[in-house]
């Protein structure tokens, strides 16, 4: 992914997952990643948090579709400040 | 009016026939008009709850949308699904304080209440757009394959069907799979029946025969029987033009607890991990392993709770969550594990469906018992011993039992079909010659005269469903 959130977001996906080689795009979906489940789904949301200092709400985790959603979320928290 | 009996085959002819002789834009009028005539042989005043409720939801969506302010958005939604949960809680508890009352339990109301709570939340969650036709929500909502037993299909699926120009295939493979859950019920579940009902009433005659059969067939009568109901359900909608998501994977097959969920009453399971485990996650994600076993425990409580309030169920519900937090807090030192031990890695992908088999028979007994003190003495007949088990193993096939011995080779010869169905399905190629289709088609016929004829000789037709009781 592109940009600085794509970066970090990358290398916080990698940390999560153990997977040191795993690449994601804005298109990339749970059911592309064979780990990504629920319990999954939750750690990372905690990484993200923990790596943007930022906190979700349930509504924002419920409406993400895709890795794209989740760029755009954390652009739209950090902006906010 | 029932799943097996030569009603519902009329009704469902008669509208699969309708559907495809007339406009595509009738479709939704077609099937909503069907489905409350099919509830209305139930009850028709469940009917006018069924259809307020649906309007409630409909009008609430629409009210959502239009909404900036988020937290009245938010207590508009909590309380809409709050009284949804509140009739659900009322009519499911109910029996618990008046064991005399004589009163209905609306069809299909768990099935029909989550569809509408997953709408109105989705709509909230902005996941998709509330629906503008209410002809076809409502048809979505009262779907009627899909009102006693599921499976649990979101409107992100249903919907979009109703609007295509024709409606898709269905006639070998909706009569075909109706077909395949007729025998896995009328031929597995109710001659298993027999034998597990003997269990369960002769645990006292001195061997430990009639615990061992109770646990051990149980499961699979109940796989059978439920999966042969949305086996029919899924046909149903096939031959309607509806394609809903499967309800069972191959469950026994499962190497672990965790997985057995996966594979198990798919919607129901996948309904409660987006609107309840998901959301409670969410709120105990900073308590660390705490949260992560409190929200498994919650939502497996719910698992057992939705069958009905019962000390029993909220056993069976501790019992399987129990395996669940071990399993989940203990996956990454097993993996680890397992990778650097290939054989144990092996030994365990063999020994895995024997170890789910003997939890969930051990866990069916609490599921199955009347009472807790039934499940207890269960387990305590497994230590009466042999001594007797030559004169047990007579009275289990004597009559009414002598002849369903047959279940046993037709869960083998069953679970080959449904290997089949789920790797080839029962679709014909699409290039198949004229001869090759219509041979099918008669096949097909001949084999649903033959069953229309058993359904008419039986009077009683088949043992009710045991999942149609939830």
């Amino acid at each position: 992914m592109e940009g600085v959130i794509g970066e970090r977001l990358t290398q916080t996906f990698r940390s999560t997952f153990g997977k040191p080689d795993i690449t994601v795009s804005r298109t990339t979906t749970a059911s592309d990643v064979k780990e990504w489940d629920s319990l999954m789904h939750i750690n990372l949301i905690v990484a993200v948090e923990k790596e943007f200092k930022i906190r979700f709400t349930t509504k924002e985790v419920m409406a993400l579709n895709n890795v794209g959603d989740l760029a755009d979320t954390i652009a739209l928290k950090i902006n906010k400040g | 009016m029932r799943f097996l009996s030569i009603e519902y085959l009329c009704l469902l002819g008669l509208v699969a026939l309708s559907i495809r002789i007339s406009p595509p834009r009738w479709r939704s009028a077609i099937l909503l008009i069907a489905s409350y005539l099919f509830y209305c042989t139930w009850n028709s005043w469940m009917a006018v709850a069924l259809f307020a409720a649906t309007v409630l939801c409909f009008l609430t969506a629409l009210r959502l949308e239009r909404m900036r302010d988020k937290n009245t958005a938010s207590l508009f939604t909590c309380f809409v699904v709050s009284t949804l949960v509140v009739v659900l809680m009322f009519f499911k508890i109910r029996p618990l304080f008046c064991t005399t009352c004589n009163f209905i339990i609306p069809l299909g109301l768990s099935y029909y209440t989550f569809r509408l709570i997953s709408y109105v939340v989705d709509v909230y969650w902005a996941k998709y757009r509330a629906s503008e036709n209410f002809t076809d929500f409502a048809a979505y909502v009262a779907f009627f394959p899909q009102m006693i037993a599921g499976p649990i299909q979101r409107e992100s699926s249903f919907l979009p069907q109703l609007r295509e120009s024709a409606v898709q295939g269905g006639t070998i493979e909706g009569p075909m799979r109706m077909a395949l859950g007729f025998a896995k019920k009328s031929i597995v579940a109710d001659n298993l029946g027999l034998f597990v009902g003997w269990g369960y009433g002769h645990l006292h005659s001195g061997s430990l025969l009639p615990a061992l059969v109770a646990i051990v067939l149980y499961p699979v009568q109940l796989y059978m029987d439920f999966s042969g109901l949305v086996d029919i359900a899924i046909g149903s909608g096939l031959i309607l033009g509806i394609d809903a998501p499967e309800n069972f994977n191959a469950p026994f097959s499962a190497k672990s607890i965790t997985e057995f969920w996966r594979r198990w009453h798919m919607t129901l399971t996948g309904w409660l991990r987006d609107y309840v485990f998901m959301p409670l996650r969410m709120l105990t994600r900073d308590w660390g392993e705490t949260g992560l076993a409190l929200s498994l425990t919650a939502n497996m409580l719910l698992i057992a709770l939705w069958h009905g309030i019962s000390l029993g169920f909220v056993v069976y519900g501790l019992f399987h969550s129990l395996f669940l937090i071990t399993e989940t807090l203990t996956a990454s030192r097993r993996k680890s594990f397992y990778a650097a031990n290939l054989l144990a890695d092996k030994g365990s992908a063999i020994l895995g469906p024997f170890y789910v088999f003997s939890v969930v028979a051990v866990g069916s007994v609490f599921f199955r018992a009347p009472s807790l003190t039934a499940a207890a003495q269960t387990f305590s007949s497994l230590g009466s011993g042999i001594r007797s088990i030559g004169k047990d193993f007579w009275s289990l096939l004597a009559p009414p039992n002598h002849h369903a011995w047959v279940a046993f080779p037709a869960v083998v010869l069953l679970t080959i079909a449904d290997a089949c169905r789920r790797r080839f399905g029962f679709r014909l190629p699409a290039l198949a010659p004229r001869y090759v289709r219509w041979s099918a088609y008669s096949g097909v016929a001949a084999m649903w005269i033959l069953i229309a004829f058993m359904l008419m000789a039986t009077e009683k037709g088949a043992d009710p469903f045991v999942y149609a009781l939830f």
